[in-house]
């Protein structure tokens, strides 16, 4: 019996620093000339080592459309690309590949509406153009980097109703592996 | 001096029957050895740390081609080998099984046998690898109880008119028994048990074939080449130990039991003048006729909440479509048995490169999921195969494995059935949606050393022994002569408890 065989760490290396609630926080700011992306209301920040803050917040956006998760926080997403900072800081062909991707992606959202990818306010714009790059190596290591880090932080799970390891607690026999009674 | 190939389902068993009949052992694997206490509900962690990860290459239509060109299977490289991940369903073949030949006829494309003996023939050893490994439902045991995605399955099998859904026989204690205690229905079966309720060899057979005082097992210990005398018997064998310093340990019996991917590579990378195709191989069928089931999941939303991950993870089963029909178009059968994942391993599995609104809606309904596993009969097909690369090389400068499969027509057909079968039965209960995800990397590999009475047809013969070579054996589902749709341990651990009883006849009588 199966799983998926992707070699990944157990999460993110670094984590978005919470300040106080990052619920629902749509907005974010990414500080023009730094390598910081903050939350709304300064909830939470991320320092990038390999990207802009500009470019980080492409990421970002990105990752939002590719796993989109309306109740997920942006520090979740924010989360995920650690892996991905890494790999760039790790690596010049990586950083050259994921930067040229992030440029790719702007230069494509000028072309049909002016903006940076990240302020295209229509998601269907977005998607179609991603759905363009699909395949791409950009697009394979972004996702290939960070689908399992963002669905496998345990912050995240409860807001799927995932409960997550249960052997600490001595398993789900007395916490309801057999309490369906709606059939 | 035996010296086994692997500690898993064979190995491991082969080794404990062997010393407990006095015999000396040495157990060469290829990973480290772990502890129970390692354990972890942590299927990312697990995975990285006791899966065979070495390179391999694919080729063929097969689907797991395109998903995971790089990791086509899903074995272990770890003391317990695959014991340490397997599901615990512990099933005998169907009898008409093992007469695929006979019961299907001749099917274009296919290089389907009968195997050597019959279901009678091989029933007392079931019984005996039953009680070894306290399978429910057998020996008095109680079967393990009904999650919540069993009652899901239960009541959709029902509605659809099926009538042989039940508890699946599991490797897993409902009760403490042979010192283990019983299942905390923690789910998280494959990522190894942290309560040790699941058979597993790691702390089982291994401990006990050690304490005979007659079996050595070497860990990190990666065996490289089967060595061979001049008059053509096997000598001994060389290994990497954990320095990655070659090492030689010789033999007076080889048993290899390093999967079916492993297992085959090793008899091809152990080419010599005397034995240029590779050791035991004048058939020719040394990594053909690569099995690997039919499978496949369906995933299905409901309005209401399952909680799918709670309990041991395949512990309910339909067995309606498992015997062999004309009827339906395709030859064999396949069993719906119960499967969940945490929300990591679904999102990185049930979709492969999918994204946006409709994937992430799928895991949005999570806790409202319940899930269904096929696994059926794959026919045998000379081409589909485990054959060394021509350019590629492990650290160890051997030639790494490409396997390649295509789908045969008969898979498709028997696939279709059982996806539109498992939709059917989640909508027949209400499910709102129902969703097809693909073949995993198989952890079910079986056929590259298949066994054949007649030397020209496979590789080993009845019990496993080299038609070519007197004191080589293969020990693990390489052997298989066909798939069958169940689950290949149990069948596994029967044939090495069989090999075990005929090895020291052998030995007794002076003849090995």
């Amino acid at each position: 019996m199966p799983l998926k065989p992707i070699r990944s760490d157990v999460g993110p290396t670094r984590r978005a620093f919470l300040r106080g609630s990052a619920a629902a926080a749509a907005a974010i700011a990414a500080l023009p000339g730094s390598r910081l992306i903050l939350g709304a209301g300064d909830a939470w920040a991320v320092e990038l080592n390999a990207f802009t803050a500009e470019q980080g917040e492409t990421l970002l956006r990105l990752l939002r459309d590719l796993f989109p998760h309306d109740h997920v926080a942006d520090a979740f997403y924010a989360n995920a690309l650690a892996p991905l900072d890494d790999a760039a800081s790790a690596d010049a062909a990586t950083t050259d590949l994921l930067v040229g991707g992030i440029a790719d992606l702007d230069a494509r959202a000028a072309r049909i509406g002016g903006v940076r990818f990240a302020d295209n306010p229509s998601e269907a714009a977005r998607v179609a153009i991603i759905a363009a790059i699909e395949g791409s190596a950009f697009f394979t290591r972004v996702y290939g980097t960070c689908q399992i880090p963002f669905y496998n932080q345990a912050d995240l799970w409860p807001r799927f109703g995932f409960e997550g390891p249960s052997s600490p607690f001595g398993g789900y026999l007395s916490r309801g592996f057999d309490d369906l009674d709606w059939l | 001096m035996v010296v086994v190939i692997g500690s898993g389902a064979g190995g491991g068993t082969l080794a404990f029957e062997l010393s407990q009949k006095g015999i000396d052992v040495v157990v060469l694997e290829a990973g480290a050895r772990r502890a129970v206490a390692d354990f972890r509900n942590d299927d990312m962690a697990m995975f990285a740390l006791f899966s065979w990860l070495d390179e391999r290459t694919t080729s063929g239509n097969w689907s797991v081609g395109r998903t995971s060109p790089g990791l086509p299977v899903w074995t272990c490289k770890t003391v317990g080998g695959t014991t340490a991940h397997w599901g615990a369903c512990a099933l005998r073949f169907q009898p008409h099984e093992f007469k695929a030949r006979t019961t299907y006829g001749s099917i274009l494309g296919t290089s389907t046998m009968d195997w050597p003996f019959d279901y009678a023939e091989i029933a007392p050893w079931y019984d005996r690898a039953e009680d070894k490994l306290g399978v429910t439902g057998t020996h008095g045991i109680p079967h393990l109880p009904v999650s919540n995605n069993g009652k899901i399955l239960y009541a959709g099998a029902r509605a659809l008119g099926y009538t042989a859904v039940g508890q699946t026989h599991m490797a897993i204690n409902s009760q403490p028994r042979a010192g283990r205690p019983a299942c905390q229905q923690a789910g998280y079966c494959v990522a190894g048990c942290t309560f040790a309720a699941k058979w597993s060899t790691l702390y089982t057979e291994i401990p006990a074939a050690e304490l005979t005082g007659r079996c050595e097992v070497r860990a990190e210990s990666h065996v490289l080449k089967i060595e061979h005398d001049r008059q053509g018997r096997v000598s001994g064998v060389i290994y990497a130990d954990a320095e990655g310093n070659r090492q030689r340990q010789r033999a007076r019996v080889v048993c290899l039991a390093a999967n079916s991917i492993e297992s085959p590579r090793l008899l091809l990378n152990s080419a010599s003048s005397m034995f240029p195709a590779g050791l035991a191989n004048s058939s020719g069928q040394v990594g053909k006729n690569y099995t690997r089931h039919v499978s496949g999941s369906v995933f299905a939303v409901f309005d209401k909440p399952v909680h799918m991950y709670r309990g041991t993870t395949q512990s309910s089963f339909v067995q309606d479509e498992a015997p062999h029909h004309d009827a339906r178009g395709f030859a064999g059968g396949y069993l719906l048995e119960l499967i969940s994942m945490g929300l990591p391993a679904l999102a990185a599995n049930f979709a492969p490169g999918r994204w946006g609104r409709e994937y992430a809606s799928i895991l949005d309904s999570y806790d409202h999921l319940a899930g269904v596993w096929i696994v059926g009969e794959d026919l045998s097909v000379e081409s589909n195969r485990v054959s060394l690369h021509h350019e590629r090389k492990d650290r160890f400068g051997l030639p790494i494995a490409n396997v390649h499969s295509d789908d045969h027509p008969n898979d498709l057909a028997m696939q279709e059935h059982a996806y539109r079968q498992a939709a059917a039965l989640y909508e027949a209960v209400g499910a709102t949606r129902t969703v097809r995800v693909p073949p995993y990397p198989a952890t079910h590999n079986m056929g590259t050393n298949r066994m054949a009475d007649n030397p020209r047809d496979g590789v080993v013969n009845r019990f496993g022994r080299s038609h070519d070579i007197a004191n080589l054996f293969v020990s693990d589902g390489s052997q298989f002569t066909s798939s069958s749709a169940e689950n290949p341990t149990l069948t596994i651990v029967a044939l090495a408890i069989r090999q075990a009883d005929h090895i020291a006849g052998l030995m007794g009588r002076n003849e090995l």
